[in-house]
């Protein structure tokens, strides 16, 4: 027992005369602010629960690293370009601003079709035709048809 | 034109094939490369769900989709069983009656449960390695009033965490029900841990300890007496049980020796980095199906799978085979019904097990469902 003590004491005196470990000293001094705040957080975040949960993240995101190769990350990285870059021609266009008014207009033809009672037959489709809303469709379907790319010519 | 043939729609041959459509989509519209796969099965099961289908955490309908949906455009899937494969003449060979040719062949045939191995495991233990054998252990836990759980595990298996999955789920699942005082569980491995990974060996006996759930090593199942309940190992040990749940030792396909192509235990050689059959530098193999030292999972066919897709389009490219998998398998294990772990090793790398969380759980359910866009190669 007293062999070690003097062992400790002897351990002790080297430390203290350790240039690093005055320094290291001296640095904590200076933060004694900052680390009783950080203690003093910790608990609380401890008490809290909330510590464990952060620390449960840690251990989330290591696992996502861990499961990933490079192979993925490019892939990924591959497949949001190509995504955001999809987006980003069709925000040019006009479609943001028309789809809602598309998806309501769609919305409402399904809704009369279902309560219609109309017969559809040769006459009335002839009698449809003439109609100029039909005629505007018709026109826009002929004209999509005429630019589809890989039609025979 | 470059044909690819890949045999096999599981998860290897899946991510193979539709890595392969993904990237050459080019090729595939000037029908200079043309990639079939041959399967013998028309659905795909996720064989990982199978764990919680036995605890009634999932229905089948969840685990099961059917081949052609899975694969993506422009790839032939041939739904047959390929017989030989002849690789001097570079053609697979059906029972079916067809002869594919190849200039690349891809042999993902993965690995089968061979409970024959063990008299009296077929008619008196249950296993969760197969659909049929997760609904009749989901049927015989709904009937469990508490008693003796007795695990066993055959080496090689496939998904090597599995048989702990199953046990600290099943002591959650117990204390759950409120039969946990009336259940004890023992643990058998055939080697001296509880697990071919040391350091998962480790955290598995501390948690075993912590748990009060008993381990018995040097347990290699010999023989199981379904009259009187029993099970024997090679090393002379009878244990009685209630309720057997074994892992049964696995065997590659039969294709392999067929083909005069195979290793012992029908594993099919491959080069540990590039994959490639050591005598056909056109063969590569992928999965559960090679004789490599790593675990078989479908971690580490999905990793292999990138180097085989990479490789097969440098060699298509008139490019030798440059990228090497570097034995990467990365694995989940649950470890109750509401947390779980994780760990990644490699050939070089043991792997680490940190403290189970409630998140990582939560990865693994998210990744059970995002598991169909790794097989289509969506992301």
């Amino acid at each position: 027992m007293k062999g070690s003590l003097e062992q400790q004491e002897s351990v002790a005196a080297e430390l203290t005369e350790s240039q690093e470990i005055q320094d290291l000293l001296a640095e904590v001094r200076d933060a004694a602010p900052t680390l009783t705040h950080l203690v003093r957080r910790l608990r609380e975040l401890s008490d809290s629960g909330a510590l464990d949960g952060a620390l449960e993240l840690v251990e989330l995101v290591n696992a996502l690293r861990l499961s990933l190769t490079d192979g993925m990350v490019a892939q990924l990285a591959d497949k949001a370009r190509v995504g955001l870059e999809t987006l980003d021609v069709l925000m040019r266009t006009e479609l943001p601003d028309r789809l809602p008014a598309l998806v309501a207009t769609a919305g409402a033809a399904a809704a009369d079709a279902r309560t219609s009672r109309e017969r559809i037959g040769p006459l009335t489709l002839l009698r449809a035709m003439r109609q100029p809303e039909m005629q505007h469709a018709l026109r826009y379907l002929l004209a999509l048809a005429r630019r589809l790319p890989g039609r025979e010519g | 034109m470059k044909r690819v043939v890949i045999v096999g729609a599981g998860t290897g041959g899946l991510m193979v094939a539709n890595m392969l459509a993904g990237r050459l989509a080019k090729e595939r519209r000037l029908d200079t490369v043309q990639v079939t796969v041959v399967g013998d099965r028309a659905n795909y099961l996720y064989q990982p769900g199978l764990l919680y289908l036995a605890f009634d955490l999932v229905a089948p309908g969840d685990l099961i989709r059917q081949v052609g949906d899975l694969i993506r455009p422009g790839v032939h899937f041939v739904h047959d069983r390929v017989r030989q494969v002849h690789p001097a003449e570079g053609t697979v060979e059906t029972e079916g009656g067809q002869s594919l040719e190849y200039d690349y062949l891809v042999l993902a045939t993965g690995s089968v449960v061979h409970p024959e191995e063990v008299p009296g495991l077929a008619e008196g233990g249950h296993a969760f390695y197969t659909l049929d054998g997760a609904l009749r252990l989901r049927q015989a836990l709904r009937e469990f009033k508490g008693g003796q759980l007795l695990v066993t595990v055959g080496v090689p298996h496939k998904c090597p965490v599995a048989p702990l999955e199953f046990t600290f789920m099943f002591e959650d699942w117990a204390r759950g029900r409120g039969i946990r005082k009336q259940t004890e569980i023992l643990y058998t491995y055939p080697i001296g841990r509880a697990h071919s990974l040391e350091s998962v060996g480790r955290w598995a006996e501390q948690e075993f300890a912590a748990r009060g759930i008993q381990l018995e090593t040097f347990f290699n199942l010999e023989a199981v007496d379904p009259e009187a309940r029993t099970a024997t190992s090679l090393e002379g040990s009878t244990v009685p049980y209630d309720l057997l749940v074994a892992v049964p030792p696995h065997i590659g396909d039969s294709l392999a020796a067929v083909s005069g192509l195979g290793a012992p235990g029908n594993w099919l050689p491959a080069h540990r980095g590039t994959l490639v059959h050591p005598e056909w530098p056109n063969i590569y193999t992928v999965g559960d199906a090679t004789d490599l030292p790593v675990s078989k999972a479908g971690s580490t066919a999905h990793y292999q799978a990138e180097v085989v897709a990479e490789n097969l389009m440098r060699q298509i490219s008139g490019e030798p085979p440059a990228l090497q998998y570097d034995g990467k398998a990365f694995c989940f294990i649950e470890s109750g019904l509401d947390r779980a772990t994780a760990i990644e090793f490699n050939y070089m790398r043991p792997p680490l097990v940190a403290p189970p969380t409630q998140a990582v759980h939560w990865f693994k359910q998210a990744y059970n469902r995002v598991h169909w866009l790794n097989l289509q190669a969506i992301v």
